[in-house]
């Protein structure tokens, strides 16, 4: 049997693979701090403005958002060929509150980034998630995602929970859903594959689905991939997770743990709208895949190094772990995924999740 | 011998993937690491799953197939062209291994494990009794399908073959605080170890997840990464292996809810050249049959039938002259639907028919189904004789026949990084090896000496009798060293079901390793069940270890926890005890004095308790209290006797209500030579099993008469303290004496008579202390 799958599993929010972010501004300069800023400073700095208030008080509830209880997540992605860590965050906007009303907070968050409604179509998907989360009971309900916008602010994303609704004849409703949106039947029945959030933009024009599986093999992913229409790129994803662990991996990804996503583009409205898949990401939980918060950060870095990436913000981000948790406590895993995003033929990006401590609320000066 | 730094990844056919080494000293040798494929037989494939109606007898359907290693014609061919097509290929020589079948049923995972018959082509048959209509559906659906193509079911291979660790060092570490924390996390949804086997998959897990494995490779010179991730893969695969028989170990030694909690940290260094078992887990799913073949794999059928697979398994080659062991081993199976045609002949050592697949109609004579069978077999030897079994009557499905029945045996004894050389080095190490010979056979301890390292200088003890021998063997390694001084190291008899030295019957390799500094870890553990009102407060405990063989009577290391307050349900106290001995743990002890204080202001006394140091944790609970039983062998007739086992447990308290005064004798034996319904009542009804390993030693060497202890819980609630225990004298001229059936009262000690009568009927003895003995024996002790 496995452990349950840790709140923040499949729920990074980068978009399709190849969407640069903008460089960001200071969106409140002076409110940071004043030197060796990093990314995920900057971009926390700025959602500060939008974050409910609650969640910056002291001696909120514990989220089940993050393994940690943490209503904070940063999500760093790297490449190659990128600068940078691309970083963005998700957040439980309403901890401890019921899935309906942390809904609501995480549509008023969208609404305060965006300046405007939600898509009709988002907030149909929405109200229907909603509905199957009320009747079949649900764990979370929806997230909130921020990250670096077009136009040097911040862009929001959403995230509701699929809950797994039965019709009469047995059949999970989400499954007509995962089809009309696949475009083609299912594929690898015996892995249990089944959709658990969807992630949406508020605009309607990016949904990606996340999935949870049993045990993979790294022949699967290309199964997978193909049945999505993308480039099959599994050994990607098994040289990679052979580079983190020092392991070959010859027979099932060796993690307890696992799940992808497929991001869509969607175009029109209705019953007109189509969906186009546009990148796969693979991810594991981070501990399932490499253990405890220290090994995991030393298979990252080493990789980090390796391959050239800018390590500065997660490396940061890792390090604010000593002074977090209380004293004499056990520290709690703040690592949530591990990933590989595959867009098209675009060269791989590696993802990582760290929950975060909750920011200073004393900073906060209008 | 093939060099693991030589290893290529070899991808063919369209996913295909293996491995091949280079020979060390034949650059155009090759090995390949074979894969695993469903077996065929007269052209059909050796599968069938069949389907009950209605009379099942209590399952629901009933699937039975072989697999075998072969290297497919087209991974050769793409290995030479890299490799050039000038290239030979060699073959290894498996020492081990197990076969896995990994399936779901209704989207639970499972495992199955067996051991391949490592000859001809290492076939594995399987046979799972489907208890569930869904079960046999999700069987249907893994194997049936239009298009064909793979099934989501996959069989693994995990084969050992000899070789150096070369270009490389690496120490396996295994940290069991760290497991055990990771294991308190997740209890409520994860309580699945108990066998070996099963385990293995869990502790993949934990070792993974919870961070308690590690595997640290350090590169030679000149060695490649590919290399270290190979080497990584190795000690992964021993690391797990190790912690899983530790786990099984102690869920048969330990009381309390949690296994995993009585294990203790060990770490071990493999040096680079030194001897390894090294092992090439090999994996391929099965495939789907396509409309045509399922039409003559799958049957549905009424009645339930009986299918019992028969395997010859093991080495049955003689070492030297790779004869067999054996020409042909004819088996008659009688149950009442068939009665007839019901011989057939397993040839030995051709691997196309050293397993069969019996099958029969099921006898629903006693209105319900009848698993009952019985089996007897006549072993045709070369030279013309012959040896014919006593019927065995069972309800197992799966019948191993191994070396020892047909009286063979080989253990070869492997030198890994002894310390040769050097003035605090070791002259040569004397292994005292015994096994139990048939009866009228002379039963002695023979003596050989190891002198060097590696496979060329390893010491083997075979013996070939035509008749059928136990399983079990033992031996002590004596280290004779430079300075003169002698060092004993002695393991403990093997009881779990996955004894550590007898793994394939009798063919073992037993690598003998660098006598001194042993990684040892004490761990002083309490449960404070909350159904209980009275808590443990306050332990307060000073703990020493004796190894009176090595080093007299003067304890060789202590450590005292003072004013320890267990918290919660499982507490451990801090820090573990750590320290390095010989590994001793035949004789080796921990004795251990203090209080231990409860919350009603009653206290408990330790007062030189003493246990086995074969068992590295002591529990103290709210439930129970500890005692110890001496056990005195200084009366044995070490001139008659060759040999002592002497086998000591306690009962579950529901099995002892059920048994009364009638335990059952299987009780008594391995787990290993349990049949399967045996070992499901032995794990029901026994706890805290140790065997006692008593070995005499080779003429012109005195024995010595060590006292051995064994550690005992009494409930709080039950103020009387009761054991079992039996033992077997094997005599000098062959012959066996045993126990006889007999109660003892009264006392905290066994006393092992010299030699039992011939008369006797071997039997159990039933030991009770009642309180007031128990009160004297107490205010005597302190």
């Amino acid at each position: 049997m496995h452990p349950p799958i840790p709140s923040g599993s499949a729920r990074l929010q980068q978009g399709p693979g190849g969407v640069s972010p903008a460089p960001l501004p200071s969106l409140r300069a002076g409110a940071g701090p004043a030197a060796a800023v990093s990314t995920l400073d900057r971009l926390l700095a700025a959602a500060r403005i939008v974050l409910p208030p609650e969640i910056l008080k002291a001696g909120q509830p514990a989220s089940d958002l993050t393994p940690s209880g943490a209503p904070l997540e940063a999500a760093f992605v790297w490449a190659d060929s990128e600068p940078g860590c691309d970083p963005r965050i998700s957040l439980d906007p309403a901890p401890g509150a019921q899935p309906e009303s942390r809904l609501e907070a995480a549509l008023s968050l969208c609404r305060a980034v965006s300046g405007t409604e939600p898509a009709p179509d988002v907030l149909r998907l929405a109200k229907r998630l909603s509905c199957w989360q009320q009747r079949a009971g649900c764990r979370y309900g929806a997230w909130a995602g921020l990250r670096p916008g077009e136009a040097g602010g911040l862009a929001a994303k959403l995230y509701l929970e699929v809950a797994s609704l039965i019709d009469a004849k047995g059949r999970p409703l989400w499954a007509a859903f995962e089809e009309r949106l696949a475009g083609v039947p299912p594929v690898l029945a015996g892995r249990n594959l089944r959709p658990t959030m969807a992630g949406v933009t508020p605009d309607g024009g990016l949904l990606e689905l996340y999935y949870r599986t049993d045990p993979l093999f790294a022949g699967d992913l290309d199964t997978l991939m193909t049945r999505f229409g993308l480039v099959p790129r599994g050994q990607e994803v098994r040289r990679l997770v052979e580079r983190l662990t020092g392991r070959s991996v010859r027979f099932e990804i060796p993690s307890s743990d696992i799940g992808f996503s497929v991001a869509f583009r969607l175009a029109g409205e209705g019953r007109a709208q189509r969906a186009r898949a546009v990148a796969f990401t693979f991810y594991s939980n981070a501990a399932a895949l490499l253990g405890p918060d220290a090994r995991i950060a030393d298979a990252l870095l080493a990789e980090g190094a390796a391959r050239g990436w800018d390590m500065t913000a997660y490396r940061q981000a890792f390090a604010a772990f000593d002074t977090w948790h209380s004293e004499g406590e056990a520290p709690l895993q703040r690592h949530g995924l591990i990933g590989m995003v595959l867009a098209g033929e675009e060269p791989p990006r590696v993802t990582a999740t760290l929950a975060l401590p909750v920011p200073h609320t004393g900073g906060r000066d209008g | 011998m093939f060099d693991v730094s030589s290893v290529r990844e070899i991808e063919y056919g369209a996913s295909g993937v293996t491995y091949v080494y280079q020979d060390h000293d034949d650059p155009k040798l090759w090995y390949m690491v074979p894969v695993p494929r469903l077996r065929t037989l007269d052209g059909a494939p050796s599968f069938g799953l069949t389907e009950y109606t209605s009379n099942g007898g209590g399952i629901a359907g009933l699937c039975t197939f072989e697999m075998e290693l072969v290297q497919p014609v087209e991974a050769r061919r793409a290995a030479e062209e890299i490799l050039g097509n000038d290239i030979s290929w060699g073959g290894f020589v498996w020492v081990g291994g197990t076969a896995y079948f990994y399936y779901d049923i209704a989207g639970e995972n499972q495992v199955l494990a067996v051991e391949p018959t490592l000859y001809g082509t290492n076939v594995a048959a399987f046979q799972i009794e489907l208890a569930t209509p869904e079960a046999v559906n999700s069987f249907k659906n893994a194997f049936s399908g239009d298009a064909g193509g793979a099934s989501t079911f996959r069989v693994e291979y995990e084969m050992q073959v000899l070789t150096k660790l070369l270009g490389a060092k690496a120490t396996v570490i295994y940290t069991a605080e760290a497991a055990i924390e990771y294991e308190k996390k997740y209890k409520t949804v994860r309580d699945t170890w108990g066998n070996q086997k099963q385990v293995l998959q869990e502790v993949k897990q934990v070792l993974r997840q919870s961070g308690a494995g590690e595997v640290k490779v350090e590169l030679g010179p000149g060695s490649s990464d590919e290399l270290a991730q190979r080497v990584r893969d190795w000690g992964w695969t021993t690391l797990e292996n190790q912690v899983a028989n530790t786990v099984a170990a102690a869920a048969v030694m330990a009381t309390g809810p949690n296994p995993v909690s009585a294990t203790t940290s060990f770490n071990q260094t493999y040096q680079e050249d030194t001897v390894i078992d090294w092992s090439t887990p090999v994996s391929s799913f099965m495939r789907r049959f396509s409309s045509d073949e399922w039409k003559q794999v799958f049957t549905k059928v009424d009645n339930r039938k009986l299918s019992v697979v028969f395997n010859l398994i093991g080495e049955l080659n003689r070492s030297g002259t790779d004869d067999p062991v054996a020409e042909t081993v004819t088996v008659t199976v009688t149950y009442p639907t068939r009665k007839t045609d019901n011989t057939f002949t397993l040839i030995v050592t051709d691997g196309d028919q050293s397993s069969k697949i019996y099958e029969a109609p099921g006898d629903f004579s006693g209105g319900s189904y009848n698993p009952e069978f019985t089996y007897s077999y006549v072993i045709n030897f070369k030279d013309g004789k012959t040896f014919q079994s006593d019927p065995i009557t069972t309800t197992d499905t799966l019948v191993n026949i191994t070396p020892n029945v047909f009286g063979t045996r080989q253990v070869t004894f492997i030198g890994q990084n002894i310390p040769f050389t050097g003035p605090a080095g070791v002259r040569e190490v004397n292994i005292d090896f015994f096994f139990a010979p048939p009866a009228g056979n002379p039963a002695i301890v023979q003596t050989k000496t190891l002198t060097g390292n590696g496979v060329e200088n390893g010491v083997r003890f075979d013996s070939f009798y035509n008749l059928p021998i136990g399983q079990n063997y033992s031996y002590r390694l004596r280290y004779q060293m430079a300075d003169n001084s002698e060092i004993v190291s002695e393991p403990p008899g093997a009881l779990s079901s996955a004894p550590d030295f007898t793994g394939s019957g009798n063919a073992d390799i037993v690598f003998v390793a660098d006598p001194k500094g042993l990684f040892t870890q004490f761990t002083l553990r309490a449960f404070n069940y909350t159904t209980e009102t009275t808590t443990l407060l306050l332990v307060d405990v000073n703990a020493q270890y004796f190894d009176p063989l090595n080093n007299g009577d003067s304890w060789l290391a202590e450590n005292t926890w003072s004013n320890w307050q267990p918290t919660g349900l499982l507490s451990f106290a801090e820090p573990r005890w750590n320290f390095q001995a010989v590994d001793n743990t035949n004789n080796a002890y921990f004795n251990l004095s203090g209080t231990i204080f409860y919350s009603n202001g009653e206290s408990f006394t330790l007062d030189g308790y003493r246990q086995s140091s074969e068992y590295k944790t002591l529990t103290i609970t709210n439930t129970v209290q500890n005692y110890s039983i001496k056990v005195d062998s200084s009366l044995i007739d070490w001139t008659q006797v060759s040999s002592v086992n002497l086998t000591m447990f306690q009962l579950k308290p529901q099995a002892r209500e059920r048994f009364g005064k009638s335990v059952p004798a299987f009780l008594t034996r391995p787990r290993h030579e349990m049949s399967r319904a045996e070992r499901v009542e032995a794990e029901a009804s026994q706890q805290n099993v140790i065997l006692f390993s008593l070995l005499g030693a080779p003429s012109g060497v005195v024995v010595d008469n060590l006292e051995r202890f064994y550690g005992i819980q009494r409930p709080i609630a039950e103020p009387t303290i009761e054991f079992y225990y039996t033992a077997v004298y094997v005599l000098k001229d062959g012959t066996t004496r045993e126990l006889a059936n007999q109660e003892v009262s009264g006392r905290l000690s066994v006393e092992l008579p010299a030699l039992p009568p011939a008369t006797v009927t071997p039997g159990l003895v039933h030991q009770v202390i009642e309180p007031e003995a128990l009160a004297v024996r107490m205010r005597q002790g302190g």
